[in-house]
């Protein structure tokens, strides 16, 4: 009976030692990986990851998917720069762009609460719309000039040592794990992912709660794409298109989040965050190349769901295995 | 037989290959066998006929029955010869359907019938039911029992898992009992009593099962007036404070349907609920559960629990809205309450943060009463409340029940158990095609009349 308790928690602590192991053969490989610097580096690298995942895995937590997040951060980068250049002052231009992700999450919320399309769709969809949107407030050009003075003020401020893009990630990371785990939308996000009938049939909202979840993932998906915009002083509409979407995904299931929903953890999807950080900045470190990064988060990816579905008994069975190489022996 | 959690389900898993047994020998004609997988099982004659039948619903039923066992030429289906094959089972059993209907168009009792053609069809020598009967209304009961009758003429031996005693009694010739993972008896079914298996069961007597009808019953609280669905037909009825009013009828009458309609979970057509003399509105549960409505529902697994989440997430679910604030959850309040009902229930779990699906049924079921009794509601709706419950945690739901309506609560209950709706209704509808057919209380609750109305025998004349 407890041994499923004791699971969950090897889990996280799987993740975590995942994660030292990964530190510590990279500080033993190169004296260039412990500095501070470069784990401020880091720190900056994964900060849209886990900005956009922090709400993002309210998605994946009550059974859905956002795919659209990169189209979303082109576009309230697009909208962020050409407020801007029109001369609204800053931080309205910031707003515009987050709240051009507002727009679309209730997009995204609509299409799969009252139209029923399935999530996969419904963000492919408005991903390719924000994306095609980008192109056309943008003519397909980054928008650099006439940009405001001090509209790269994400790059240039820091608090004490710390960037400031740094500061607003740990910030958003807490607004959301309070959510997640103080609050009735988390409650209620855990019970959807759960049981989406057992939950309605409680009493909740379930279409407005997951509107609500749709909403906020966008909302931080465009504050990204404004932070981003702001780091590269330019309104690029090829912003994300690395895969960012992906990244965040990857991300929220090594972290533990179970893709068909109802479990998860912020501090799995942080940690998570930061296994992919620190293998990408190794490799780089290493002189490995950025090319091979892809083969690696992918490999990474495939392992971790192993473990995961192992630990939850629902993967591989090692006792079957031991039993047919016991037979081959024989 | 055995309670829930006894290892019957686990004995069959292992006789169907599912789960491999740590030690002990299996034995099939004379000879030792290991049964390490489905396939060695079926090999051996061994078919196991589930409760939640283990067929694809999309498929027809000649592809159910001829399911990785196909004749084909070059992968492409020779359909003729796979119908030809099939069809003399079919008729061993007498059922009487188009090959090619989908699964999901048929009846569940039709899908188990389709589903023994199929171990027939694999000269089954062993066929195993588990709870065959838990689905089934009580003609269908009839007609699968006349099956087995005619599967044991033929030499098929059964191995017959259920609840119900009395079923033992009218199919059975010989009955072990478990309980907790160890044998504690086989005995000829001649040679003993339903109260005697009973108490081998539990592992004491048991006495009261039903608490005696003697609470006060108050005013009339909950009114349903002309309401109708796209199943039912102007419903009528009233319930009182600290009644207990039961919905009797056969699978598919409605019964199941007038308690989602009252919970918003159906759209309703047409028709007016009044509670506290006030018409209310409910369009969906969300409403249901402001005005103090709690619903129960009848498959306790898709619709009550959240089995990935613990004990206390599923009580408190509907609890936590109630004290919190601006959103904010008040955790020492929502952990009382849990604490509360884990003691108050008597709900066995190691700690409230244990997950759900580790729990028996009837803790499952006690944990769903909880949530509703959380929130301290004015009507209670059950359906089917001790199904798949084993005989001692349902004598405790029916305790609590009990002391529900003395508390002044309004209970409506469905259930196809007649005994136990008989003994724990102060009231009974009984309902046939959706409508209201008859309301018996007092002295006319008997099985006879409840039967006779369900069937079509009885009718009440012109409004009920």
């Amino acid at each position: 009976m407890k041994a499923r308790f004791n699971k969950q928690t090897i889990q996280r602590f799987v993740t975590f030692l995942v994660l030292l192991l990964i530190v510590t053969t990279l500080s033993l490989s190169t004296d260039k990986f412990l500095t501070p610097l470069n784990i401020t580096n880091i720190f900056k690298q994964v900060s849209m990851v886990i900005i956009i995942a922090s709400a993002a895995n309210f998605v994946m937590i009550s059974g859905g998917l956002d795919l659209s997040v990169s189209g979303v951060m082109a576009l309230s980068a697009v909208v962020m720069a050409n407020a801007a250049v029109a001369g609204y002052p800053l931080w309205m231009a910031m707003l515009f762009g987050v709240l051009i992700g507002v727009v679309v999450g209730f997009v995204n919320g609509s299409l799969v609460v009252f139209f029923r399309l399935t999530p996969v769709i419904t963000t492919i969809g408005t991903w390719y719309i924000t994306k095609g949107l980008a192109f056309v407030f943008s003519d397909g050009h980054s928008i650099v000039d006439g940009l405001p003075e001090g509209f790269d003020f994400v790059s240039t401020t820091r608090v004490g040592p710390i960037p400031l893009l740094v500061i607003i990630m740990l910030l958003v990371f807490v607004v959301f794990y309070i959510i997640l785990n103080k609050t009735l939308l988390g409650k209620y996000t855990y019970a959807i992912g759960g049981n989406t009938e057992t939950a309605r049939l409680s009493g909740i909202n379930v279409g407005k709660i997951t509107c609500i979840i749709y909403i906020l993932t966008s909302a931080m998906a465009g504050l990204a794409g404004v932070l981003m915009a702001s780091r590269l002083h330019a309104g690029d509409p090829n912003i994300g298109a690395s895969g960012i979407e992906f990244e965040v995904i990857v991300s929220i299931v090594i972290g533990g989040t179970s893709l068909s929903g109802g479990e998860g953890s912020l501090v799995g999807t942080f940690i998570g965050a930061l296994i992919i950080g620190t293998l990408t900045n190794g490799m780089n470190l290493l002189g490995i190349g950025s090319i091979y990064q892809y083969i690696v988060e992918g490999a990474v990816l495939v392992i971790a769901v192993i473990i995961d579905l192992s630990l939850r008994g629902a993967g591989i069975d090692i006792k079957a295995m031991k039993a047919v190489f016991a037979k081959s022996q024989r | 037989m055995g309670e829930n959690g006894a290892g019957k389900s686990t004995l069959i898993k292992i006789l169907s290959g599912a789960y491999t047994s740590d030690g002990g020998e299996l034995v099939v004609e004379g000879k030792v066998v290991t049964i390490d997988s489905p396939v060695a099982a079926s090999r051996l004659g061994i078919t196991v006929v589930y409760q939640e039948l283990n067929a694809v619903l999309q498929l027809s039923v000649v592809d159910n029955i001829k399911l990785g066992r196909e004749n084909a030429v070059w992968g492409f289906i020779d359909k003729k010869t796979n119908c030809e094959e099939i069809l003399p089972y079919l008729k061993e059993i007498n059922l009487d359907i188009d090959l090619n209907t989908q699964l999901s168009n048929l009846s569940v009792a039709q899908r188990q019938m389709v589903m023994i053609a199929k171990a027939l069809s694999q000269n089954a020598k062993i066929i195993v039911f588990d709870e065959p009967t838990a689905m089934l209304s009580e003609n269908e009961v009839e007609t699968l029992f006349e099956i087995i009758s005619i599967l044991k003429k033929k030499g098929v031996a059964i191995i017959y898992i259920s609840h119900r005693l009395k079923e033992i009694f009218r199919i059975g010739d010989r009955v072990t009992v478990l309980k907790d993972g160890t044998h504690v008896a086989t005995i000829n079914v001649s040679d003993t009593t339903e109260e005697d298996l009973a108490v081998k069961m539990v592992g004491r007597e048991l006495t009261n099962t039903f608490p005696p009808k003697d609470k006060k019953i108050g005013d009339i609280y909950f009114e349903v007036k002309n309401l109708s669905t796209h199943i039912l037909n102007n419903i009528n009825f009233k319930l009182r404070k600290g009644e207990v009013l039961g919905i009797a009828g056969l699978v598919g009458s409605g019964r199941t349907e007038v308690l989602r309609a009252i919970f918003g979970a159906d759209h309703i057509v047409n028709g007016q609920i009044i509670l506290g003399g006030k018409a209310i509105k409910i369009y969906r549960p969300a409403d249901a559960v402001k005005h103090k409505i709690g619903f129960v529902p009848e498959d306790r697994r898709e619709q009550g629990i959240i089995k990935v989440l613990s004990v206390k997430e599923n009580i408190t679910i509907v609890f936590s809205r109630l004290r919190s604030i601006l959103g904010v959850i008040n955790k020492q309040k929502d952990n009382e309450v849990a604490q509360k009902y884990i003691k108050e229930l008597d709900i066995k779990t190691p700690t409230m943060s244990q997950t759900i699906g580790n729990l028996s049924g009837g803790n499952q079921q006690k944990v769903v009463l909880s949530k509703w009794l959380s929130i301290d509601p004015k009507v209670l709706l059950l359906d089917e409340p001790t199904q798949g419950i084993d005989v001692g945690a349902k004598a405790e739901i029916y305790q609590i029940i009990d002391s529900l309506a003395t508390q002044g609560m309004g209970v409506i209950i469905v259930s196809s158990d007649l005994i136990e709706i008989l003994n724990i209704s102060d009231t009974i509808m009984v309902m046939r095609d959706g409508r209201i057919v008859g309301k018996l209380s007092g002295d006319e609750m008997s099985e006879e009349n409840v039967i006779e109305y369900a069937m079509g025998v009885k009718e009440h004349e012109g409004k009920v």
